[in-house]
């Protein structure tokens, strides 16, 4: 029997592998190009201000109000995609350090999330830069931000264990969710405000179904200067109470079937 | 705390999916049937009721045939699969030598990837870094440190994995078949380390089909059938199960499954070589991994190969002994007609004697004793 936290405490305690692995990864993408890592911020770039821009001028908002809204919730929504879509195929791309005696799964998952916080922490300033052109900006909601994004994380982290062990049983699980993510994406008010699904109607309550919206939500709000919904608090303090449930029982149960899965 | 491995009743069940078999009439039935027919989960023992015990000092030889479960228990010993019932206890550090090419990324540098499979194997940055210098040099790549190592060849990249992987001496070494490919001289460099390695280690368990090698380092034994243990105890009464084992499923007819593929490994020694009457005569003894005693044997000196004129076999009780065979006629005197010899002197140096099921189809080097050599350099 493998336990989730043993293992993570285990993980945090010897970071160097995953560490090392995630940054290998990120850094090798680069090294073809002779701009380098500079290619990193520019999926930032295309979304936010190319979409951001089209999709403003298409439901007339202007571009200066609706490009803080756009980066905020991609770059959440980047990092919560790439968890789910990496740790889907997180274990079978190990393999070989699994089946070498490396079976402290925590390490894969920890080395998707690192890449993602990454490419979170890459995005930032293209999305500081989008904030400098809001007037809507609130330093205070700023902090909020800050307190709330934990809450994300800890989300992203059961997500990641849970993903990465179904799709260890169901290798045809990644291309499926690369396959929606698309939809998700459309689906999830990023490039579109949340207000204009009123709660009464069909789109607004599948909207507020979606745990994505809340995820955004919690972390997009407050830097506009919107209070947090407090649906969406108790919508995500349950989440995160029932996702971790379900991660420390599936690790429990089925960790042990993974090296033969794969 | 003594360095130990104790194995109590262990199983190991793993579920497969196979297709329903079908008769497919025509092409287009097969081709629907491959869409359409869902997958039928089977449960497949691996490994049934394992019982043994290994103390400190003990070199133990795991025997079987392709698909036995040697590689499956050597990673159930290592953790990675876990018993479905039963218990495995491993006291002391231990390292396994199972697939020692794999776990690299091919578009980070060579030094990169020291790092990162050290530290997949859990040692510490720091205590690595002193490390990667030994490392590089092992594998003869100090100049290739910083090239990307998908450039590497697949020689190169065996060669680096082998180095990183003995690089640390732990209490216990588990070992999937000896090290494979490289150069002569790596080869020399490989085999001298996992002496060491071996020597400086506490406890060995070492999967392999060549029975030389066994029985030149192990002083235990386990044999494997189809995931059942047959016989566990010191390595001579092992070797004789497991021909016996052999001959059995030979005389089954079974041994064009497992034992042919690639498991059935001939090796053998020549111990004298005489000319005579224009006729080279060939001495010595050939066995192979299934307990038979292949017929087929020839020559190749100067280049050219010399298939054998005549072969009769002799009685090697000495040979029979020592590898625990059934069969003591394993020994052989063999003739080759080769042109313009006088003495043996006249062969060369370059002189090899092969074996194999038929003359034809003799491929496998024996081993030439010492003593030949020093006749064939004219000593």
């Amino acid at each position: 029997m493998r336990s989730l936290l043993q293992d993570l405490i285990a993980s945090f305690r010897n970071p160097e592998f995953w560490l090392l692995s995630s940054w290998l990864d990120i850094v090798v993408r680069y090294r073809q190009s002779r701009l380098g890592i500079l290619w990193l911020v520019s999926p930032s770039v295309v979304y936010i201000f190319g979409v951001g821009g089209l999709f403003a001028s298409m439901q007339h908002i202007r571009l200066a109000l609706f490009v803080a809204y756009v980066a905020l919730g991609y770059t959440v929504f980047r990092v919560i995609n790439s968890v789910i879509t990496e740790s889907a195929n997180a274990f079978a791309a190990s393999s070989s350090f699994i089946l070498d005696g490396h079976v402290r799964l925590t390490d894969f998952v920890l080395r998707v999330i690192a890449k993602a916080l990454f490419y979170f922490l890459a995005s930032l300033p293209v999305v500081a830069a989008a904030l400098a052109m809001t007037p809507e900006l609130h330093w205070s909601g700023l902090l909020l931000s800050l307190l709330s994004f934990p809450l994300v994380l800890a989300n992203i982290l059961w997500i990641g264990v849970v993903f990465a062990l179904v799709g260890a049983r169901f290798p045809d699980l990644s291309q499926f969710i690369n396959n929606i993510f698309m939809f998700v994406f459309l689906l999830t008010p990023i490039i579109w405000h949340a207000d204009s699904m009123p709660a009464g109607s069909i789109r607004g309550t599948v909207m507020r179904f979606n745990p994505l919206f809340h995820m955004i939500e919690v972390v997009r709000a407050p830097i506009l200067g919107h209070p947090v919904a407090t649906s969406s608090l108790y919508y995500l303090a349950v989440m995160t109470v029932a996702g971790w449930l379900v991660a420390i029982f599936a690790y429990r149960r089925y960790a042990r079937f993974v090296p033969i899965w794969i | 705390m003594s360095v130990h491995i104790r194995v109590e009743n262990v199983s190991l069940a793993v579920p497969l999916y196979v297709q329903r078999e079908r008769r497919a009439r025509n092409w287009g039935a097969m081709f629907f049937g491959a869409a359409l027919d869902p997958p039928r989960r089977v449960m497949a023992h691996l490994l049934d009721g394992i019982t043994f015990e290994a103390n400190e000092g003990d070199r133990v030889a795991i025997l079987g045939r392709n698909g036995a479960g040697k590689s499956t228990l050597l990673r159930v010993l290592n953790g990675v699969y876990q018993p479905t019932s039963g218990r495995v206890s491993v006291a002391g550090s231990c390292q396994a030598l199972l697939n020692m090419s794999l776990g690299f990324n091919g578009e980070a540098t060579v030094r990169e990837n020291i790092f990162l499979r050290g530290t997949a194997m859990r040692l510490r940055a720091s205590s690595l870094r002193e490390h990667i210098e030994p490392i590089l040099q092992f594998a003869g790549l100090q100049e290739k440190a910083s090239h990307r190592l998908r450039t590497l060849s697949a020689g190169q990249k065996m060669r680096l994995g082998f180095s990183i992987s003995t690089s640390f001496q732990h209490d216990i070494i588990l070992m999937d078949e000896w090290v494979g490919a490289g150069d002569s001289d790596f080869m020399a460099r490989a085999r001298e380390r996992m002496q060491n390695r071996m020597g400086g280690s506490k406890l060995v368990m070492l999967a392999s089909h060549s029975v030389g090698l066994l029985r030149a380092v192990c002083n235990k034994g386990i044999v494997l059938e189809q995931g059942r243990l047959v016989y566990a105890g010191d390595i001579l009464p092992a070797l004789s199960h497991y021909h016996e084992l052999m001959a059995s499923l030979r005389s089954q007819g079974a041994h064009p499954e497992g034992a042919q593929e690639g498991g059935q490994l001939v090796y053998g020694c020549a111990e004298t070589i005489e000319v005579e009457g224009g006729l080279v005569r060939v001495q010595g003894w050939i066995t192979s991994t299934d307990g038979s005693t292949p017929q087929g044997l020839a020559l190749e000196a100067g280049g050219a190969r010399y298939p054998a004129l005549q072969v009769s076999s002799t009685s090697r009780p000495d040979v029979m002994q020592h590898f625990g065979l059934r069969d003591a006629s394993c020994g052989f005197r063999a003739h080759f007609a080769v042109p313009s010899v006088a003495s043996v002197s006249d062969l060369g140096t370059d002189v090899r004697v092969l074996g194999g099921s038929t003359g034809a189809g003799a491929d496998t080097q024996l081993r030439i004793a010492p003593a030949i050599m020093l006749a064939l350099r004219g000593a």
